[in-house]
């Protein structure tokens, strides 16, 4: 929750996720939908004035909404890291490359040497394909896609077991976001990592993940693995997201878009937060908000037009 | 820039009076004595010259030539008188900074009623005439409870001691840093303790402005991307605040320093009448007072290029902090 | 039409000065008191006359530095004045010399400002550079500079005083007028014929005016605060007359008796005159500038 003057906006509601080790989990949504406010949150990152209210963050078996601060802080970046979406203003700009690792590494580590942190702050930089001189630079040296992959490589340093990207591609340009997406999955595979990839593209999600969840206005609307989503989506949402994507093999004159807008955070509408802007909204939409259905293997969504849909399945 | 700078006081204090010599002299002076002045000081010669003389002049560090009855260089005055303003000005700088950031980064943190207590504490602060804040001061510690000297610069008895060689006495004229040379203990706790009050009047009123600097680039580099991520990796809060956020946010505050020091002079000015500290701010309200006109032009000069090294000196001390000026 | 950013379309003048004075939100009792407190001192001013309870000049009234009691509240000097009276009449030199200084800046400053803004090129540059160079000035040392040559007066003061200022406005209506020279509404503006001082009117000027604001009364507070210091100093008007600055010159000989009331409300007036006026700029700004929060 973020509480500003006297108003309160809900980013994230009842979201309840699984992420599998080993696995890409894609989150969706569109800006707004409190897929970076959920990033945030797992890592104990929500600042002022914004909240979390209630629930669990477990990790390994750890719930880290009890963790102290320290032990939450001494988490951060050595078992789970995060990428963020901006490389231009993600690093420091008055700090050298090298010293951004240098300090981080001395920050979980405080016996490792100077001499040893630098060393293996060149070997991540070439982990990544930077030349180990550049570890004296400045970040306004790089280009953007160089940052980024520093950033990847920061992440990485430590070894953590999670790696959390918020946007990790969308200020780059196409063929840099290749190299960076091409880059993380060769990383997964080494060092068998389990990422969440939070984007509002759904091209990289095609790509990248196993698992994809979808979220609405805080609220998860459906999950289920990738080629599930792609070609059978069950919420109407997914399947408008689905659908407004442009496709070169079809002749469509006129671009399919969702009429609308997303819902003010601050004054929601009752029901399910979808309704206003749904093809199949009937009575009960506006009064109750759904709960996630089972709808097959590892799927589920919120949308009170698959009750029926179950209920057909489990009377067989 | 300085070249404007230096027009401009010549054109004030030379052009648009015509002969400042009348200035100094009652109406029904004698018109032979009045002559004489105006030819001694060179005021007779035709305006292109003067000009040409003066910036000459000031090349070569002459500063003007008194009106006061012996027609004595301004310069070595000048630099006589220098050094207590250069002292009390550098020690309340360094107490406007030191009180300014960290209130301001304290605000800036904590939010809510201890940052609305800084923000005003800053408006207040910088609207309070330094002199009488330094009769506050002077009031509460040094007549109330006699715990602080409430002028000059050393007590009586005190003698200002200098960096001996070869058995010469060498002196800045700075008594902080002389006593310290000099190894003069005594002399250096009393130059210090006739500093406190002038300097923490003046530096309270300037902090004002770097609270509220450091306060609002606070709250806006706190909230920055490379933050977030600093923290992400598990650097601990302090190096967050510290190296990250408040390193980023000082770096506009420098660009203004040199600004503020122009303001810390014309504070200086009104601390040093205050606390009758004899330094160049007395020794400008002195000249004009006697009317010595060619005196005021050569201190306002003098300040004017010091402001500009100051600047100058600034630009570079920016270009080494931000990495992104260097290359 | 497309729509624009609505805070830089044409909006009348009025309405953007006054609306930050209503709805909730931040800056808002800020600036409320600093209204308050200024109106408070404005009307003590005014009104002198009939509310000061003694002629304030006179000598010998009442007795020699007398601390405050029932019959005159305030104390009195060195001189036997009653320093209520004194305090009470001591301000309108003061506010006089502000609201010139602070008119003449707003009507030279302004204007310049926007013309040469406007017209760009090498005039706009050079004036821009003199203007830098006085903006880089200790204030008090060219007042001074300017009164050690005209003499006091009224006039002088105010001019020495605007004279100093009058650079910061120059600058930041020239930065304004710089960035929305380049915005499309106005070469729009300019196609349908609308000649220079037009579009200078209809739709720089207003984008300028919540500047304007924060200034003016940023101005008034730092003029408040000089003119106070060149009294100070002795640089002021008469000796003679009730002046706060003055007072505080004569309050100070009697400082090492502890004599605290001479000093203490001439020195309270005049801080409370400059936060009166800064606390105004603040909340305005605040209010105005979301940022700021």
């Amino acid at each position: 929750m973020y509480r500003t003057g006297d108003v309160t906006a809900k980013a994230v509601q009842d979201v309840t996720l699984d992420l599998r080790k080993g696995e890409t989990l894609g989150l969706v949504g569109e800006s707004g939908s409190g897929k970076s406010t959920l990033g945030l949150a797992l890592m104990g990152l929500i600042q002022p004035p914004g909240y979390i209210t209630s629930g669990e963050i477990t990790f390994d078996g750890v719930d880290l909404r009890n963790m102290g601060r320290d032990d939450l802080r001494r988490l951060r970046g050595s078992k789970i890291a995060m990428i963020f979406q901006d490389p231009m203003t993600s690093l420091n700009p008055v700090k050298k490359i090298g010293d951004h690792f240098i300090e981080y590494i001395r920050a979980h580590d405080a016996d490792a040497s100077e001499q040893k942190a630098r060393s293996i702050a060149e070997k991540a930089l070439a982990d990544l394909g930077i030349p180990a001189s550049r570890v004296d630079d400045y970040p306004h040296q790089f280009s953007g896609g160089m940052r980024q992959r520093v950033m990847v490589g920061l992440a990485l340093a430590l070894g953590p077991s999670l790696i959390i990207a918020d946007e990790p591609t969308t200020a780059l340009d196409v063929i840099v976001e290749a190299q960076i997406l091409k880059l993380l999955r060769d990383l997964k595979a080494k060092y068998s990592l389990s990422l969440l990839l939070i984007t509002h593209n759904m091209g990289i999600v095609a790509e990248m993940a196993d698992r994809v969840a979808v979220m609405y206005a805080g609220k998860i609307a459906e999950v289920a693995p990738t080629t599930k989503i792609f070609e059978d989506p069950k919420h109407p949402y997914t399947k408008a997201l689905l659908d407004s994507i442009p496709n070169i093999q079809v002749e469509d004159k006129v671009l399919n878009t969702i009429p609308g807008s997303p819902p003010s955070l601050t004054d929601p509408p009752p029901g399910c937060p979808f309704h206003p802007r749904c093809p199949y909204a009937f009575e009960r939409c506006r009064a109750e908000v759904p709960e996630s259905v089972v709808t097959g293997t590892d799927s589920e969504a919120a949308c009170f037009l698959l009750e029926g849909v179950v209920a057909r399945h489990s009377s067989k | 820039m300085i070249m404007i700078l230096l027009s401009i006081v010549f054109i004030i204090m030379r052009v648009l009076p015509g002969n400042p010599v009348l200035l100094r002299f009652e109406k029904n002076a004698d018109p032979a004595l009045i002559a004489s002045f105006t030819h001694q000081l060179g005021l007779d010669r035709p305006l292109y010259v003067q000009y040409v003389d003066y910036l000459w002049g000031l090349l070569h560090g002459n500063f003007g030539t008194s009106m006061a009855g012996d027609f004595e260089p301004v310069g070595p005055q000048i630099l006589s008188r220098f050094p207590a303003t250069l002292e009390l000005t550098f020690y309340a700088f360094i107490v406007a900074v030191v009180v300014g950031v960290f209130l301001g980064a304290f605000g800036a943190r904590k939010g809510g009623v201890p940052d609305e207590g800084v923000k005003v504490f800053g408006i207040l602060i910088y609207a309070f005439p330094v002199f009488f804040l330094g009769m506050i001061l002077q009031l509460v510690f040094g007549i109330w409870i006699h715990l602080l000297p409430v002028s000059g610069r050393l007590g009586a008895g005190v003698m200002p001691t200098g960096l001996s060689i070869d058995g010469v006495q060498y002196q800045t004229g700075i008594y902080t840093l002389d006593s310290l040379l000099s190894g003069n203990v005594t002399e250096f706790i009393d130059a210090v303790r006739h500093l406190i009050l002038p300097a923490t009047a003046l530096g309270l009123v300037i902090s004002g402005v770097f609270v509220r600097m450091t306060r609002a680039n606070m709250m806006e580099t706190m909230r920055s991307d490379f933050v977030t991520a600093a923290r992400a990796r598990g650097l601990n809060e302090k190096t967050v605040v510290y190296s990250y956020a408040l390193r980023n946010a000082m770096l506009p505050i420098v660009t203004i320093m040199g600004l503020q020091f122009a303001i810390l002079l014309s504070g200086a000015i009104l601390t040093e009448t205050e606390f009758s500290i004899l330094g160049l701010g007395t020794y400008l309200i002195d000249r004009v007072n006697f009317r010595d006109y060619t005196a005021v032009q050569g201190t306002v000069v003098f300040l004017a290029l010091l402001i500009s090294s100051v600047s100058l000196f600034v630009d570079i001390l920016y270009a080494y902090l931000d990495p992104r000026v260097r290359l | 039409m497309k729509r624009n950013n609505s805070r830089q379309q044409p909006v009348s003048l009025m309405g953007t000065l006054l609306s930050p004075l209503v709805g909730k939100g931040h800056g808002r009792p800020l600036m409320l008191v600093g209204i308050g407190i200024t109106l408070f001192i404005t009307l003590m001013s005014i009104t002198a006359p009939f509310i000061s309870p003694h002629d304030p000049t006179l000598i010998g009234f009442g007795p020699p530095d007398s601390p405050p009691t029932a019959q005159y509240p305030f104390g009195t000097d060195q001189y036997g004045r009653d320093l209520l009276s004194r305090t009470i009449w001591g301000g309108r030199f003061i506010l006089l010399v502000a609201v010139t200084a602070v008119l003449i800046c707003m009507a030279v400053g302004l204007p310049i400002g926007l013309v040469s803004a406007y017209n760009g090129g090498n005039l706009d540059r050079t004036v821009a550079l003199v203007m830098d160079s006085i903006y880089a000035f200790p204030s008090l040392v060219l007042a001074i500079m300017i009164i050690s040559v005209f003499g006091v007066s009224i006039i002088n003061e105010s001019l020495a005083i605007a004279v100093i200022y009058i650079p910061t406005y120059f600058r930041v209506v020239r930065s304004q007028v710089l960035a929305i020279k380049e915005m499309p509404y106005v070469d729009a503006a300019k196609s349908v014929g609308a000649s220079g001082p037009a579009i200078l009117l209809k739709y720089i000027l207003p984008n300028v005016i919540s500047s304007i604001v924060v200034i003016a009364t940023v101005n008034f507070a730092d003029s408040i605060l000089t003119t106070a210091g060149l009294d100070f100093v002795g640089l002021g008007l008469s000796v003679t007359l009730p002046d706060w600055g003055i007072d505080l010159t004569y309050g100070r000989q009697l400082l090492p008796t502890g004599a605290w009331w001479t000093i203490f409300f001439s020195g309270l007036m005049i801080l409370l005159a400059a936060l009166g006026f800064s606390l105004i700029s603040e909340g305005y700004a605040e209010r105005t500038n979301p940022k700021l929060r």
